[in-house]
């Protein structure tokens, strides 16, 4: 007869070992959703400025990302071009005296929120399937 | 919402200096002219509404707002924003700003750009500031 009772943990180490492995998978996503998302708010911010009366100021878009885990960035801003295009997209961001804003920038700031959200949610699933796999 | 314009407009109307010169979309006369500075302009904007739940009734509006505050020089300009300023911005803190119904919350005074000159308007420039706030059921 049995005096004891024994648990087999082997499982819950294993689990353990992989689910270490999730903040190793994680990066390459979260590195894709920031850029998606950099590639989105640059393309809907050209969009924005190609619909203008001056189209051409669409061409000094860029953007940029930077960084690696934990801490990933992008930069997007209106950097190319000469500087009169430059000053084009600036009016139509923020207005000036004769002119108002129409904010195409903020507006790509927003879809590129959402994108960055689903993006990283992603990501996580991801990492997590497969370290799981691993 | 307009009440949201309404609230941001009244506020400012108080300063004397600015008093029935705080204009909503465009400072032109019906004559197509300009308004002589000092005066603030502001372009409202719905902003994006959220929800904490799907299955809730409750919608978080956020109105956001581009102001321009125009004056006839850099010192002039910067005198104005001083004023305006401390209607939202108390001590570092920020105001809430209620309208019937409602409670406001998050309030955000930024200053995205450096004071600013106007190629076709040369006697006038402007600071562009922007403004918004969280405003759900009270």
């Amino acid at each position: 007869m049995a005096d004891g009772v024994s648990i087999d943990f082997s499982d819950l180490y294993t689990l353990a070992a992989q689910l270490d492995n999730v903040a190793a998978e994680f990066p390459k996503g979260a590195r894709a959703a920031v850029e998606g998302a950099a590639y989105t708010a640059k393309e809907q911010w050209r969009k924005g400025l190609e619909a203008s009366d001056v189209p051409a100021s669409a061409s000094t878009v860029q953007y940029d990302v930077e960084g690696g885990f934990p801490a990933i960035g992008a930069t997007i801003e209106n950097s190319g071009g000469t500087a009169r295009l430059q000053g084009y997209a600036y009016a139509r961001e923020y207005g000036s005296v004769t002119v108002s804003p129409t904010r195409p920038a903020a507006a790509a700031a927003q879809a590129a929120a959402d994108d960055l959200a689903k993006g990283l949610a992603i990501a996580g699933e991801r990492a997590i399937e497969r370290a799981l796999g691993s | 919402m307009r009440v949201h314009t309404l609230a941001v407009q009244a506020r400012i109307d108080t300063i004397p200096a600015l008093t029935d010169r705080v204009f909503v979309g465009t400072a032109r006369k019906r004559d197509g002219s300009l308004q002589a500075p000092p005066y603030v302009v502001l372009y409202p904007a719905d902003g994006v509404d959220g929800t904490d739940r799907l299955t809730g009734p409750k919608v978080i509006q956020n109105p956001r707002f581009t102001i321009h505050i125009v004056g006839t020089s850099g010192d002039n300009v910067q005198q104005i924003t001083e004023k305006v300023k401390p209607l939202f911005v108390v001590g570092g803190r920020a105001i809430e700003i209620n309208v019937p119904g409602e409670k406001g919350s998050g309030l955000f005074w930024d200053s995205p750009t450096p004071i600013q000159w106007d190629f076709d308007v040369p006697d006038r420039l402007y600071q562009v500031i922007e403004l918004g706030f969280t405003s759900e059921p009270a």
